[in-house]
């Protein structure tokens, strides 16, 4: 299986970045798959998004940024 | 009127239904879970709950029968048979999509299937369809074109203008409204001072019917009816269906602007349940069949996209082609 | 302060100040506003802030009557691509009947409409159209780049006695700025705005492409070439002498914008900078605008179209003599 890349997610139609301002799971922590796994914010909302995989999280997104949509903010990586 | 006469449909056909039903759930789902997740990256108008209208066209259409639908058309291609790596394909980019990955979520087409264009633009699609409709009747052929929009579309000049011409020649075409009580953020209600969109049918010397969009059957029986009449050269048909969508207008919508218990109540009228548990108290499938029939229905979404997440992204030499037939036209 | 509040407020102080005002268009209203519009129905009731049918050519043609009756109707059609439903109405009634009836009637309305291009969402969903408007005699076009620059012109346009066309941009949603919160703040229509001075060259822009030409302006300046940003902020009435005061002392110019490059914007403003200055240009006038091509869905593809630092740079370098003066649209 392989790693599941953590993108920040189309969550809106007339929007082009988001603010990554909440990591849910820590750096190397397992999540479910459908766990909320981190927020981010629009200058619409706040919208809490699930992990789209099961494993260890690892981060290469950094808090109060904000990102293009579909930026690569970590990924997950399958156990065993 | 409400049309509530339940022809007899076989249970084989019944059967057709929930397939379809099942098939456009299960795309729906998997899609939204992955674009939720930002696994997959497009933009999208979910039609889920508007099933059974859809299903209802893929068993009463003929292949070469022609439609016009729009940007929330998902469960309409899938009906009318456009396989789901096009739909998928097209929606996240790849070469596999039905117009190499360039055209994206809203502009769907398959002539094949007889799927001539999905719009972006709310109401366009009637005028078009006017058009197809009339080549099939300049053509002598027994065709009939279908037309899917939603209420809001019925308050554009453009759906006006279709619904008087396609009287005025008794055009084969069905102007099928699948009405999901709400134009984007606003109710119906709040858009026209008429109850029904039916009743629109008058003004323009068409018929006009309203079924419940949630009951396959009650469309199945009223579609057959509208496209008789069409592919007889008894003219168009105005068909409202009555139907609800439960992810709001795009993907994301935090659907505020729908009281909770208005939702609540729709989500009860959940086409999909209610037809699985109509089928199992008919006798028709047991609860062996529609368990087996749904898991198909995963199994081939997710057959699909995997197939189509291995596919590549559109190439940029897209660009070049189909500006004009012959390139050398650009003029820069 | 955001470019989407900045425009809020805009809209918020001109309902306060002048019971002629009403804003109209589809799904401007609470609670399924979520653009510019959000919390002034709250705020001032849904007749002042009118959710209305999807119908643009009616929503634009209503605006007309009530103008010619002295209200300031400020009509939105939610996104740039639908404006060709209501183009009927802008271009044969809104902008013309000043002219046809000698003056006894006009229709100062406010058309407010958003560009979404540039976020995937495809060919009927992205486009933008400002050249139509410019060459309809009788129209006024604006494209704000900056917060206080949206605030100031939106507050001129709607109180403008021409039909104004006034363009938003979704990428520019977020952009921040310093604003006056002042209730009579406004910025004059046909004034260009030097955002950045320079020496060596001038890029003219509007809109999101002046956030381009500021990027490139900085990559240049590391190239020690001093870049002129001018915003010209309204494509009519055009500051034809801002243009040629800056190109006059630079003696060079790229035309910057997002529209489509053939025959967009910037052949104009080239045709003019050409006659003006004469003989005191050290190079032909670059345009760097949008690919002559519908626009793709995907991102990857859509990043192709667009005018980016880069495009702006090597166009730049080209009237430097620095880079081959390669023809054709895309540089």
């Amino acid at each position: 299986m392989a790693e599941f890349t953590i993108r920040i997610p189309r969550v809106s139609v007339a929007i082009s970045e988001a603010e990554l301002i909440d990591l849910l799971v820590a750096e190397g922590a397992h999540v479910q798959q459908g766990e909320p796994l981190f927020i981010i914010a629009t200058d619409k909302a706040e919208t809490e998004v699930e992990a789209g995989a099961s494993g260890t999280v690892h981060w290469t997104g950094t808090l109060e940024t904000v990102y293009e949509i579909g930026a690569e903010i970590g990924e997950i990586r399958p156990a065993g | 009127m409400t049309a509530d006469r339940t022809v007899g449909v076989s249970p084989e056909v019944q059967r057709r239904l929930y397939e379809l039903m099942t098939l456009m759930k299960a795309a729906d789902d998997r899609l939204s879970k992955g674009i939720a997740s930002g696994e997959l990256q497009c933009v999208y108008w979910p039609p889920r709950g508007q099933e059974a209208i859809a299903a209802a066209m893929g068993v009463c259409l003929r292949r070469d029968d022609q439609l016009v639908t729009n940007y929330r058309g998902l469960h309409d291609l899938i009906g009318k048979g456009v396989p789901l790596v096009e739909i998928y394909g097209e929606m996240l980019g790849r070469q596999t999509g039905s117009s190499r990955g360039k055209g994206g979520t809203m502009h769907i087409a398959n002539p094949e299937c007889g799927v001539m264009l999905s719009t972006g633009i709310v109401g366009a699609g009637p005028p078009v369809a006017v058009g197809l409709a009339m080549a099939a009747q300049r053509k002598g052929l027994d065709r009939v074109t279908v037309a899917s929009f939603g209420d809001g579309a019925t308050n554009t000049g453009s759906f006006h203008e279709a619904a008087n011409m396609a009287a005025l020649w008794d055009l084969p075409l069905v102007l099928l409204c699948q009405n999901n009580q709400y134009a984007e953020m606003t109710p119906t209600e709040h858009t026209m001072k008429i109850s029904q969109v039916a009743h629109r049918a008058g003004g323009y010397g068409l018929p006009g019917v309203r079924v419940d969009g949630n009951d396959p059957l009650a469309v199945v029986a009223a579609l057959t009816e509208a496209v008789d009449r069409g592919r007889s050269g008894g003219g168009p048909t105005l068909l409202e269906c009555v139907t609800f969508r439960f992810r709001g207008h795009y993907f994301g919508d935090p659907m505020a602007y729908i009281p909770p218990e208005r939702l609540a109540a729709a989500l009860e009228a959940d086409p999909i349940p209610r037809f699985r548990s109509r089928l199992r108290l008919a006798g028709i499938c047991s609860e062996a069949d529609l368990d087996e029939i749904e898991a198909a229905a995963v199994t081939a979404v997710e057959e699909a996209l995997t197939a189509v997440l291995t596919a590549p992204g559109a190439l940029v030499d897209e660009l070049d082609r189909d500006v004009y037939a012959d390139p050398r036209n650009c003029p820069a | 302060m955001t470019m989407r509040e900045a425009l809020n407020l805009a809209l918020d102080q001109a309902l306060a100040h002048d019971e002629r005002v009403f804003l109209l268009g589809e799904d401007i209203a609470d609670p399924g506003a979520s653009g510019p519009t959000k919390g002034l129905s709250t705020k001032y009731g849904t007749e002042r802030v009118l959710d209305t049918p999807i119908s643009e050519s009616a929503i634009v043609g209503a605006a007309i009557g009530a103008a010619m009756e002295g209200f300031r109707p400020v009509a939105e059609i939610m996104i740039m691509d639908f404006i060709g439903i209501a183009a009927d109405q802008i271009i044969n009634n809104a902008a013309k009947l000043r002219f046809m009836t000698g003056g006894r009637t006009s229709a100062p309305i406010t058309v407010r409409t958003q560009v979404y291009g540039g976020i995937g969402t495809g060919a009927t969903h992205s486009q933008s159209l400002e050249a139509w408007f410019m060459h309809v005699p009788g129209l006024k076009v604006i494209v704000p780049s900056t917060p206080r620059d949206g605030k100031g012109l939106l507050t001129s346009a709607i109180f403008d006695d021409d039909p104004c066309i006034f363009v938003e941009t979704i990428r520019l949603g977020p952009q921040r700025g310093m604003v006056p919160v002042d209730p009579g703040f406004s910025i004059p229509l046909g004034e260009a705005d030097v955002k950045r001075p320079g020496s060596d060259v001038t890029l003219i822009s509007y809109g999101r492409g002046v956030v381009e030409a500021l990027g490139a302006a900085t990559q240049l300046e590391a190239d020690g070439v001093s870049a002129e940003v001018l915003d010209l902020r309204t494509l009519v009435p055009l500051d034809v002498a801002a243009m040629v005061e800056s190109v006059g002392r630079t003696t060079r110019a790229v035309v910057v914008h997002d529209a489509v490059q053939f025959a967009g914007p910037g052949a104009e403003i080239a045709a003019i900078l050409q006659r003006e200055l004469f003989g005191r240009l050290s190079a032909p006038v670059e345009r760097v605008g949008a690919r002559f091509v519908p626009n793709p869905a995907p991102p990857a593809l859509e990043s192709q179209v667009y005018p980016s630092a880069q495009r702006i740079v090597a166009a730049v370098r080209r009237t430097l003599g620095l880079e081959s003066a390669k023809t054709g649209a895309h540089g």
